[in-house]
């Protein structure tokens, strides 16, 4: 019985592995080219991730590799049938069949030597789809799907564009650049807009930072020769505002001859450098420049063009902070090279001037300091840039004694140092408001005072007498 | 698994010898048919009728008479036609006087009434007289006048019919074609044996058999028989086949939806299956094999297949068709994919 058992368990495992390999091939196939289309389509749609759809193939390969065993084990004929067919195909005459119905008895050694009939599976045309399903599959994959798809998929860069072509206005309105190179710009912009797409957004936005970085260099080294001039400006300003001043009329001649020179030499040199500074300056002016004889009216003139120049350049740095070419601490910068140039300025006139008591006074007035409560001439405006808050800005009320209220009311103010006032060696105050603050002499004392302190002390000074 | 316990090699073995020395000593008698020989056995042993199909002078009626001299069994004779009543095959009652001069009615019994008939030409006689063997065939008893008569035991119709000179004959009806087991062609033997004959034959009178069989080998080869065993996949096959006949069914092969009018009946299949066990028993095996099935399609098949008038147009015949089913019909079943064949 063994014998014949089996045979028929060797027929039947034959027949599962031929069942289970077409039915592997005929899944998988299908599943491939799922798995391919569905890899296409949604490499149209967007990038998905690869990895996760390759991790998903394969698990759907394993899966439905057991799959098909489990359906091609219930697909196989009963061990009856098998049975039967090889009762068939070795000629047993029906008792290979019988012994699984009745006793056959002493039949049983009649019953031939088995032998197994030939397996064949047609293979060729479903091992053909499987194989162009793993070359779709593969395609599905590689194929630049997505650049065939999104060619027409144009990127929106119009927010960029537009962004450059302002700053491009920008560097053309203050002469920064030339009308033509500003069209050749344009145009490169105009260019790369419409070449623009979703296929390959980085080497647009490459060539778009390109751009911007170029114009942000000349829009940074517009402001670097600003910055400079702006020295020299502040320099020939501080000079012409002193040689206007009534302090200039204790000069005497000579010191007068050499500041106009130098004054003349400094603007000179400040128009070969700007033509902008020109365009503010009369021809009269400039003559009497060039001439090195300039009148009250002509200073006057000259500070008012000078500041005007000034201003210019000022705008033209604000229209570029506010189209992002440039960073806005690059003014600091200006403001603390300014106060540099004072310095440098002040050390001039103290090395090159004769009258040295004149030369003190000069760089006296040169400092920053002089009559503000924060910085810059009396006459500045106290604001950094703009208006400030005044929020948090409230003193802390102190109730003073009745003996420090009466020393606060006799004390007055006799003047404001144009500079800040030296209390090295001062005393600290012992009585009155400024009780604990060093004082020299009474002359004054130093505080900090920050921008938004600046609407009280503007109260404080402007203060009617009358109401103390 | 039943209890049954398979015929063994020593309770087949006697039987297996009567059938053997039958048929050889048949062979001996008629030359060169062998394999109609065994198929008239099988249809003997299956306790069929057989219906000879051939033409005149090849040897049907010689073959009838070897067979009931071999099985020392009565033999009768009846020539079929146009005017032949069924009161002339099955007998009437006539008036006679007795022995005291009495006179009664008395059952003077027809040609029916042996163990051997071979109804001659049977499609010359008329439908009417067709028919009177229909109750005989089926169950083996002849009912006259209210009163049934048994016939003897055993009792096999051999009809031959000839297949040319269609004019003036009666095609057998449908329902009595299905009553025999068989339908056997009948054909010329070939030249070398046709020289034998001539040679060792003078006037065609073969020689005396050496051996005969008595009652008791015949119902040894019955009672074998009859513990002969179908397997169910083979039955299955059988059902298969004449399920592949029928043109109305879903199991129908293509041949026979196009060319069939009907398929074969029930009893084919019953026919087929104790046709096989009479092939298997012949083989000396106790079991009915695939290939004992596929033996008697044929001459089991080839009368009960009625074929339509389209077939008849393309001059398909039923032989064609079982081949075909033969062909489309597998021994068994396994259901496989098209892609996959087992050889």
């Amino acid at each position: 019985m063994k014998k014949v058992n089996s045979h028929t368990r060797i027929f039947y495992k034959r027949l599962l592995l031929l069942e289970w390999n077409r039915r592997t091939v005929f899944y998988i196939s299908i599943w491939l080219f799922t798995v391919g289309l569905g890899t296409l389509v949604l490499r149209m749609l967007f990038v998905p991730n690869i990895k996760l759809l390759i991790n998903i193939l394969i698990v759907g390969t394993v899966l439905l590799t057991l799959f098909s065993f489990k359906i091609a084990r219930r697909s196989i004929p009963s061990f009856t049938k098998l049975n039967a067919y090889l009762d068939s195909y070795n000629g047993c005459g029906g008792l290979l069949l019988a012994k699984d119905e009745v006793r056959i008895g002493s039949w049983f050694n009649d019953i031939p030597a088995l032998s197994q009939p030939e397996l064949q599976w047609d293979y060729k045309r479903p091992v053909l789809i499987l194989v162009s399903s793993v070359i779709f599959c593969v395609f599905s994959f590689l194929s630049p799907v997505s650049s065939l798809i999104s060619q027409n998929k144009v990127l929106d860069i119009a927010d960029e564009v537009n962004s450059l072509e302002n700053q491009i206005d920008v560097l053309k309105d203050e002469e920064i650049i030339e009308e033509e190179d500003a069209v050749k710009l344009k145009d490169e912009l105009e260019r790369l807009q419409n070449s623009a797409v979703a296929v390959d957004p980085i080497k647009t936005w490459e060539s778009l930072d390109n751009m911007n970085r170029n114009l942000q260099q000349k829009a940074s080294e517009f402001t670097e020769n600003s910055i400079k001039q702006q020295e020299q400006i502040s320099n020939i300003e501080s000079l012409a505002e002193l040689l206007s001043s009534e302090q200039a009329e204790s000069l005497d001649a000579s010191t007068m001859t050499d500041a106009m020179r130098e004054l003349s030499k400094m603007m000179k040199e400040s128009m070969e450098q700007s033509r902008r500074l020109k365009n503010f300056i009369s021809d009269d002016l400039i003559k009497a420049i060039k001439a090195g004889n300039l009148s009250p009216k002509d200073l006057k003139m000259l500070k008012q063009s000078l500041a005007q120049s000034q201003k210019a350049v000022q705008d033209s740095i604000m229209k570029m902070i506010q189209n992002k070419m440039i960073d806005p601490r690059s003014m600091k910068i200006s403001k603390q090279a300014r106060k540099k140039s004072m310095q440098k300025l002040s050390e001039y006139l103290r090395k090159n001037c004769g009258n040295k008591k004149m030369c003190k006074r000069l760089s006296q007035c040169m400092r920053p300091g002089r009559g503000g409560v924060g910085r810059g001439r009396a006459d500045a405006d106290m604001n950094y840039l703009g208006e400030s808050n005044t929020t948090g800005a409230k003193f802390k009320p102190v109730v003073l004694p009745p003996a420090q209220m009466a020393d606060l009311r006799s004390s007055y103010q006799f003047g404001t140092s144009y500079t800040a006032p030296n209390t090295d060696g001062a005393e600290l105050s012992k009585s009155g408001a400024l009780t604990g603050v060093k004082v020299d002499g009474g002359a004054g004392y130093k505080h900090t005072l920050l921008p938004k302190h600046k609407k009280i002390i503007k109260e404080y000074f402007n203060r009617e007498r009358s109401n103390e | 698994m039943s209890d049954t316990q398979l015929l063994q090699p020593a309770e087949l073995e006697p039987a297996v010898s009567v059938a053997q020395n039958f048929l050889c000593e048949l062979n001996k008698i008629l030359l060169g048919k062998e394999k109609l020989h065994k198929m008239v056995l099988v249809g003997l042993i299956s306790k069929g009728h057989i219906l000879l199909e051939g033409l005149p002078g090849v040897g049907k009626t010689a073959l009838v008479k070897a067979i009931g001299e071999l099985l020392n069994l009565n033999f009768n004779r009846v020539q079929f036609t146009p005017d032949l009543m069924p009161s002339d095959i099955l007998g009437t009652n006539i008036l006679q006087e007795t022995g005291s001069g009495k006179r009664e009615i008395v059952f003077q019994k027809g040609p029916i009434f042996t163990n051997i008939m071979l109804a001659d030409e049977i499609n010359r006689a008329s439908p009417k007289t067709q028919s009177a063997l229909l109750e005989a065939m089926q169950e083996f008893c002849v009912t006259l006048l209210g009163e049934t008569r048994e016939l003897p035991k055993p009792f096999f119709v051999l009809a031959s019919q000839n297949p040319i000179e269609m004019e003036g004959t009666y095609p057998i009806p449908e329902a009595q074609l299905d009553r025999f087991l068989f339908k056997l062609d009948v054909t010329n033997v070939n030249p070398d044996v046709l020289t034998e004959i001539i040679s060792t034959r003078r006037r065609g009178i073969p020689p005396k058999s050496e051996w005969s069989a008595n009652a008791n080998d015949i119902e040894l080869m019955f009672k074998t028989m009859e513990r002969i065993h179908l397997p169910k996949a083979v039955a299955n096959y059988i059902s298969r086949l004449v399920a592949g006949t029928h043109p109305n069914s879903g199991h129908a092969i293509d041949e026979a939806k196009k060319y069939l009018s009907y398929g074969a009946s029930p009893r084919a299949a019953i026919s087929l299956a104790e046709a096989s066990r009479a092939v298997a028993l012949i083989s000396g095996r106790p079991t009915v094999g695939f290939e004992d099935v596929n033996e008697v399609v044929h001459p089991v098949l080839n009368h009960r297949l009625i074929l339509n008038y389209r077939a008849k147009m393309d001059k398909v015949t039923t032989s064609q068709i079982i081949d075909k089913l033969l062909n489309d019909v597998d021994e068994v079943d396994l259901e496989l994919s098209s892609t996959i064949s087992v050889k």
